[in-house]
């Protein structure tokens, strides 16, 4: 009797331990931006898909844009293994993140031909490498945003305004689309913190560089076509052509101020789209066109900041097999399409916006593709959040008048080579 | 081995020191341990951590480079840090500010409701409500009213024939527009504890100032004001440290904006740890952050101690 009941034992302990090796295996936790959890269908699209082909089933983490690092860094300084993959944007995969995150190369060699890997966009698959471009390659691209000016037709063929170029052009039509009390010609973010850098960052990178140089060791705002746009970025506030309380305006305020039909132009991320076409939010739906970022001799016009999200494993993963199924079902050809169609991501392989069911849908996806490839992604630097928020500081310093442009970024670049040299 | 007499001895010993009078002593004291651990480990540890925290050059993303740097955070965060005089000032401010409106206002809505006869119930009820309503919220609706285009406030100013305000836009109406939505939600607060002070003082004293015919102000000046001052200075030190570590409000009007002119020391540490993952600036600024707290508590505790005397 106690021989049958300790086999028996045995047997269950046994069975139990091979269960449990089987569900953990079949399971991943992933951290999301809840915008790029809806742009992957939510609880019923790529993560319900993923459980009923696959078996994996996935626990989704969300966390907004302002926290999802820090929940992220937190939980690898910890020990790591909480999240199997997590979603972050570019300059956050740098020389100090990557030790944190598995190198993909591996994974990718093995994934199937139908993967097709070289056809995700290739400046987010070197950003997605470090060091950039040929680096082991630590992310995977999922979703990808360009600046693109979204404006009123109607408003730019009443005022006989032809699409501007260069930012005098732009400048020039903001003040003729201006109906004082009525219509702001431009609308953009003031708001201190990433809403102003990042709006600036979409005037910055017209003039084909970024904060800093590519080797991560000089500050390139005290150039003179930096000041240059700089100033073009305060002119319409200066003259009235914006909104007087700019300084308070995020992304809620600036999108809002578009789809009430209260502002005629601004350099707004480019998968807004789909929410200004929508007549149910949207004031403006039948009435917005497009143009590329113009630049300052309206040569290499489009080219703006790229604001691309990765996905990235968790080096102390305990499903890395699981978790590289989760990535690749986030990014194959199938639910890129998909995404980019039902879901509103902005997709991340040239093909998505070659089909002609997604041109269709978006005439604006030719657009998006060449400002994308003109584009660049900000630079992966540890102190990119440092960078920002001295970028910020300094463009409101500009902004309230307190400094001239030159004086802004001069003092920004000597705070910024500061970082630079730690 | 022990003869009998050493045992006897040490019994005896034994006995002394767990003679009724020292377990009187010691009794209330085992009690209470659990909770002094308790206390300890949720309060002392992380604080007197923290402090020593504030002495390391440390960031979360290259914790193998952490080392040991002294009082440099803090010589840095005085004399390098471009925000840290900023931030103090605008905090300062703001403390000064809140508590300045919401002793007089809170004092004045307690008198009056004390005052009423009927309703008081009703009343006091509906004047609390601000305080119920949770600061996220309080911030989104206020957020609503600032604005310059379509706010609520603008509106009401421009009833009156004043130009519109760049309420969340400008330095000054920002700093403003933060400080009155904070007195707005927690002036209640002030309200509650000075109606419990006021409804809690013997009526056998206004009587005897009525007899000797004191008029109203001589009676709230000489009288009623003096007995409520324990509480009020209780309520106010309470509030000046909430205000002195505020975070919600700020942070959901402006985000510490324009530029970093409403920036709070409770926005400037979460910047710096978890934008910056640097935890040794960030808990030196906390440490600045303490010790402002215990100088105010400890100058408001004077002034209860001496009205005491």
């Amino acid at each position: 009797m106690r021989c049958i009941a300790l086999r028996a034992a045995a047997t269950a302990a046994l069975i139990f331990a091979l269960t449990g090796q089987a569900s953990a295996a079949s399971k991943v936790t992933l951290l999301i931006h809840p915008t790029l959890y809806q742009a992957a269908g939510g609880p019923s699209g790529v993560v319900a898909d993923l459980e009923r082909e696959k078996g994996i089933q996935v626990t989704v983490v969300t966390s907004p844009y302002t926290k999802i690092k820090d929940k992220a860094v937190l939980s690898f300084a910890a020990g790591g293994g909480e999240f199997d993959v997590v979603t972050l944007i570019g300059p956050w995969i740098n020389q100090e993140t990557i030790g944190f995150f598995e190198p993909l190369d591996a994974h990718i060699k093995k994934a199937p031909a139908g993967y097709a890997y070289e056809d995700l966009i290739e400046s987010l698959r070197q950003t997605a490498r470090f060091p950039k471009p040929s680096g082991p390659a630590y992310a995977i691209p999922y979703r990808v945003g360009t600046g693109i000016v979204y404006y009123r037709k109607d408003l730019l063929a009443k005022a006989g305004l032809s699409i501007p170029k260069t930012w005098d052009e732009f400048i020039a039509a903001a003040e003729k689309l201006t109906e004082p009390g009525k219509v702001y010609g431009v609308v953009q973010r003031g708001k201190p913190g990433e809403h102003v850098e990042q709006d600036f960052k979409r005037y910055l990178f017209s003039t084909g560089h970024g904060t800093i140089s590519d080797d991560g060791k000089k500050c390139l705002l005290d150039q003179p076509d930096s000041i240059r746009v700089l100033e073009a970025f305060g002119a319409s506030f200066f003259k009235g052509w914006a909104p007087p309380d700019m300084l308070a305006y995020g992304r809620d305020e600036y999108r809002n101020a578009m789809m009430q039909g209260r502002a005629a132009m601004g350099v707004f991320f480019s998968p807004y789209w789909g929410l200004m076409k929508d007549p149910k939010k949207s004031k403006v739906a039948e009435d917005l066109g497009w143009f590329l970022v113009p630049s300052l001799d309206g040569k290499n016009v489009g080219a703006t900041l790229n604001s691309g999200w990765f996905a990235v494993m968790d080096k102390k993963s305990k499903n890395k097999a699981a978790a590289w199924e989760l990535m690749m079902a986030l990014t194959n050809k199938k639910n890129q399409l998909r995404g980019g169609l039902e879901w509103a991501n902005g997709p991340v392989r040239t093909s998505v916006y070659q089909n002609p069911e997604f041109q269709k849908k978006f005439p604006v996806a030719e657009g998006w593709l060449t400002a994308i490839s003109r584009g660049q992604e900000d630079a992966q630097h540890p102190r990119s959040a440092e960078i920002s928020d001295t970028v910020s500081k300094e463009v409101i310093n500009f902004l309230q008048k307190k400094k001239s442009a030159a004086q802004a970024m001069k003092d920004a670049c000597r705070q910024i080579d500061s970082f630079l040299r730690m | 081995m022990r003869s009998e007499a050493q045992r006897r001895a040490a019994r005896a010993a034994r006995g002394r020191w767990l003679s009724p009078a020292r377990r009187q002593v010691l009794v209330p004291y085992a009690l209470m341990l659990p909770a002094y651990l308790f206390l300890g480990a949720i309060l002392i540890y992380p604080a007197v951590y923290n402090v020593w925290l504030s002495f390391w050059s440390w960031r979360l993303t290259t914790p193998h480079l952490a080392k040991f740097v002294g009082l440099e955070n803090y010589v840095r965060l005085l004399t390098v840090n471009p925000d840290f005089w900023g931030v103090t000032r605008f905090t300062l401010g703001f403390t000064v500010a809140t508590i300045a409106l919401e002793f007089v206002l809170g004092l004045a809505s307690a008198l009056l409701l004390y005052g009423l006869v009927r309703g008081r119930r009703l009343l006091t009820s509906f004047l609390l409500t601000p305080y119920m309503v949770a600061p996220i919220a309080v911030g989104l609706g206020w957020r609503l009213m600032w604005d310059r285009d379509i706010g609520v406030v603008n509106f009401a100013i421009g009833l009156v024939g004043l130009a519109k305000v760049n309420w969340l836009a400008e330095t000054w109406p920002a700093f403003w527009a933060v400080v009155l939505t904070e007195v707005w939600r927690s002036t209640p607060f002030v309200t509650m504890i000075l109606l419990a002070g006021l409804t809690a003082l013997p009526n056998d004293v206004f009587e005897a100032a009525h007899v000797d015919g004191a008029n109203r102000w001589q009676t709230f000046r000489r009288i009623t004001f003096p007995l409520i001052l324990p509480p009020l200075v209780v309520s106010l030190m309470f509030q000046t440290i909430f205000k002195l570590r505020v975070f919600d409000i700020p942070y959901i009007l402006t985000e510490g904006g324009p530029g970093t002119s409403t920036m709070p020391y409770g926005l400037f540490i979460q910047r710096i740890y978890f934008r910056y993952f640097d935890v040794g600036n960030a808990a030196a600024v906390s440490v600045v952050l303490l010790l402002l707290g215990a100088i105010i508590a400890f100058f408001y505790l004077r002034l209860v101690r001496e009205r005491d005397i």
